[in-house]
């Protein structure tokens, strides 16, 4: 009953770090596209939720958004819903959002910021949270069976 | 076989019943239902996210003051002679 209690308070842990992504994935200068004009190189700043880098090609703020949102409903199902589908579906979601936003940082087409970073390390704490969660849930089977 | 979707469908069906039955309490709530909610607070909150983001730029978010987002991609000018001079201020992404 206790681990329960534990994988719901990670599961809202997972749910605030999630919420805290979006914030961060909503600021208007957490991605950048730079673009070659005739007169030099002009650096131009988005929000992850803005379609215009997903135009350009670099897909991945766009992505890593949609993944957060979804990471953030399940992990909130999970709070009230303590069973282990939505667990496997958190971990998936949260992993896939890490996943995401470490190349909305890391790819070619993708440039460093200060706050792409800050969004990758918020949702890989969420990731953290899902997986601890899924283990105890784990835990908590074993314990059962044995006893 | 069933596709890992559906599986992760049927075992939340299949936890909720069981979770239900050890406590004696009847079902409520299936997991499609649980799954439904939690998939129109995703699009929720993506729309929140979209709405907040265009907000924040219309506040002035933008490092760049001069740069509201648009980007003029064609200056068209006619000469006397009525000929149009297209210049194109053309840009790719680096």
């Amino acid at each position: 009953m206790i681990r329960k209690k534990i994988s719901s308070v990670l599961a809202l842990i997972g749910c605030l770090t999630a919420a805290a992504a979006i914030v961060l994935e909503a600021l208007p200068d957490s991605a950048v596209l730079v673009f070659g004009t005739e007169s030099g190189s002009v650096r131009e700043e988005y929000s992850y939720f803005d379609t215009l880098p997903f135009g350009y090609a670099d897909v991945w703020p766009l992505l890593t958004a949609i993944l957060t949102c979804a990471a953030a409903a399940v992990s909130l199902a999970a709070v009230f819903c303590r069973v282990k589908g939505f667990v496997y579906l958190w971990v998936y979601l949260a992993g896939a959002a890490v996943f995401a936003s470490f190349l909305a940082i890391c790819s070619p087409v993708s440039h460093f910021t200060a706050v792409g970073l800050a969004i990758f390390l918020v949702s890989a704490a969420g990731f953290a949270a899902a997986v601890t969660s899924l283990y105890i849930l784990f835990q908590n089977n074993s314990a059962e069976a044995d006893g | 076989m069933k596709e890992p979707f559906a599986e992760t469908l049927s075992q939340i069906d299949a936890d909720l019943i069981e979770e239900a039955a050890a406590e004696s309490l009847p079902v409520r709530r299936s997991g499609r239902r649980a799954l439904r909610i939690a998939a129109i607070a995703a699009a929720l909150l993506l729309g929140a996210g979209l709405w907040a983001s265009a907000l924040l730029r219309s506040c002035g978010g933008s490092s760049d003051p001069e740069n509201d987002g648009s980007r003029e991609v064609a200056e068209v000018a006619v000469s006397e002679d009525g000929e149009a001079d297209i210049a194109f201020d053309g840009c790719v992404v680096l």
